[in-house]
């Protein structure tokens, strides 16, 4: 069963394109990731051009993240006015993001800097989660050595404009989630992700959240992001693949539910071991293709009248 | 329970929103229709002759749907020659070339170069109302039916497609990194099929009638193709014929092809609130289960 993508100009299989989609939503559901940073290497790979799927990434993020944001609601999880805050920093980061995806684009260094940009952040992130998580692993009875509710004055404390989160039971400046926020909505709309690998960490290390209601209200602040990330790409670029889009939309929350039963079978350091090597994984991928010689070393992009 | 309610509000809104939009392209695709019909029905096609000698053909195919099942598509070229009764000798066969071509766009091609370890874009060159998609098709080989001038003038074959720089650029370019590029451009077009060059692909069935077709691929850039088919003797051409190959989007795609770019906002809140309702259907589906 095959289906031609109106925005892709490409004939796909169906199963295919919703078995990618469900492999991705096994994995997000599993590790609790919106499955961006998968997602969109993969379209790539597959032959979309990096535009459309970073265009469509931040669209089938917004489902993921919005069926998890419900679940987290329900559990009471979600602190709205931390998630807004955050959210107000994800506009001004994602609206500089798609001038700079189009500028980038014009100039024709877009290709290199997504891949930078991935092998950078999930070459960090990745490294991070598996040392921390080796650690955890190997010292299973000793108390973890960073403990998220130690209140000390930190440069974070000094900072003015300080607001109360009530939900997170958190009296600070709202500057760093301001700032926290617009990074991820740099990267949500330049690598088409969620940036729930970057927040999630922000959140619980800098800003000393608990870590449950991290989730919740990383996965909404996600959510709103990325839809207004998904709605500048759809004006500004046309790089938005509505067809594409759904089949990863309806696969990925089937894979979402089989991976959050297979995760909850899973510890908690050993789901964080298998989410780095996996982060490293594609991380690795990406940077062997900036290295090796390409196949092809000229490449073509066409601007005809309004395409 | 209040934010299950605006909610629903909101995706009322956005479904209203959606029709009133539906309609709007209904009405877009009946005018597209309209002038397709017109295409097809009006002398789209003509032909200019020289010295008795005519050209009559046609295309199985004018209008392709391009639909959700869209996997390519088959044209074939037919049609037949008349000669004058009486023909000066050693003049040699006939040969009939066809040129299909799209669409013209800019073109930008790029070299990556190896700098600091990694492969980046480093150098290019910016063509000018480049065809997108162009195929020939010929009875023999292009060097026996006539001059390389002859070709040029006619764009036949890859080797003379128009490809060229805007003047004020050409200057700063060497010719050898001007021709490197193009040859890369032609290679790429070959690449993704949308380059095709198939010399002694149409063949005569008899005395006067030919025969040729080709293979559209999925990933054709979508829009009017030019068929153009000359008649040669002699390294010269005898008689032209000119007609049109129309995509025309059909069904889902054309209306989300059509929104996605006269109506983005739309299109991207249609986008969104598809992943919400998806989303939201899921994370029902959960809770049900888990009662």
């Amino acid at each position: 069963m095959v289906v031609y993508l109106p925005i892709a100009e490409m004939t796909v299989n169906v199963l295919l394109y919703m078995g990618m989609g469900a492999a991705v939503g096994f994995l997000s559901g599993m590790f609790g990731v919106g499955g961006g940073f998968l997602i969109t290497p993969l379209l790539m790979v597959a032959g979309v051009s990096p535009a459309v799927a970073v265009g469509t990434g931040a669209a089938q993020v917004v489902a993921s993240s919005f069926s998890g944001t419900v679940a987290q609601f329900r559990r009471n999880n979600v602190d709205f006015k931390m998630g807004f805050v955050l959210f107000i920093g994800g506009l001004v980061g994602a609206v500089v993001g798609v001038q700079v995806v189009r500028a980038l684009r014009s100039i024709g260094q877009f290709d290199f800097v997504v891949a930078v940009s991935y092998v950078v952040f999930l070459g960090t992130i990745g490294g991070i989660m598996l040392i921390e998580s080796i650690h955890a692993l190997r010292n299973l009875s000793q108390v973890p050595a960073v403990n998220p509710r130690r209140r000390d004055r930190t440069m974070i404390q000094a900072l003015p404009w300080k607001m109360r989160f009530p939900r997170s039971k958190l009296y600070i400046s709202a500057l760093p989630p301001l700032l926290i926020g617009a990074t991820v909505g740099l990267l949500s709309s330049i690598m088409g992700v969620g940036g729930g690998f970057v927040m999630v960490p922000a959140l619980i290390y800098l800003l000393k959240m608990p870590t449950n209601i991290v989730i919740g209200t990383s996965l909404f602040q996600i959510g709103c992001v990325t839809a207004v990330s998904t709605l500048l790409h759809s004006v500004n670029n046309h790089n938005v693949d509505i067809v594409l889009a759904t089949l990863l939309m309806l696969g990925a929350v089937v894979g979402a539910e089989l991976g959050a039963s297979a995760g909850q079978r899973l510890r908690g350091e050993q789901l964080r071991f298998l989410l780095a090597a996996l982060v490293l994984m594609v991380c690795a991928r990406m940077a062997v293709d900036l290295v090796v010689r390409p196949d092809n070393v000229y490449s073509v992009s066409a601007q005809l009248g309004g395409v | 329970m209040r934010g299950r309610l605006a909610l629903a509000c909101v995706v009322a809104g956005l479904a209203a929103g959606w029709q009133g939009g539906v309609s709007a392209v209904a009405a877009g695709a009946r005018d597209e229709s309209a002038k397709l019909a017109d295409l097809s029905s009006a002398p789209a096609a003509s032909a200019r002759t020289q010295g008795g000698y005519d050209l009559e053909a046609d295309v199985s195919t004018r209008i392709i749907p391009v639909g959700a099942d869209f996997s390519g598509a088959h044209v074939v070229i037919f049609g037949s020659v008349n000669t004058p009764r009486q023909v000066a000798p050693g003049l040699g066969p006939l040969d009939v070339v066809a040129v299909i071509q799209g669409q013209q766009a800019n073109l930008t091609v790029r070299k990556k170069e190896r700098r600091v370890g990694v492969w980046l874009n480093t150098r290019n060159v910016e063509f000018e109302q480049v065809p997108r998609y162009y195929a020939m098709l010929s009875t023999r080989p292009l060097a026996a039916i006539a001059s390389k001038a002859m070709l040029d003038e006619n764009g036949i074959g890859f080797a003379h497609i128009p490809i060229s720089t805007a003047l004020s650029e050409a200057a700063g370019i060497g010719a050898n990194r001007l021709s490197e590029f193009r040859d890369a451009a032609v290679a790429l077009g070959v690449r993704d099929k949308h380059y095709v060059e198939r010399p002694g692909s149409i063949e005569f069935l008899g005395r006067s009638l030919f025969r040729g077709d080709i293979e559209l691929p999925a990933n054709v850039p979508v829009g009017v193709l030019d068929v153009r088919l000359l008649l040669f003797r002699g390294g010269a051409v005898m008689a032209r014929y000119d007609t049109k190959v129309a995509f025309a989007r059909a069904g889902v795609e054309h209306v989300a092809y059509r929104y996605a770019h006269e109506r983005p906002l739309l299109y991207g809140l249609a986008t969104i609130a598809i992943g919400c309702v998806i989303g939201a259907l899921s994370s029902a589906l959960v809770t049900l289960r888990r009662r």
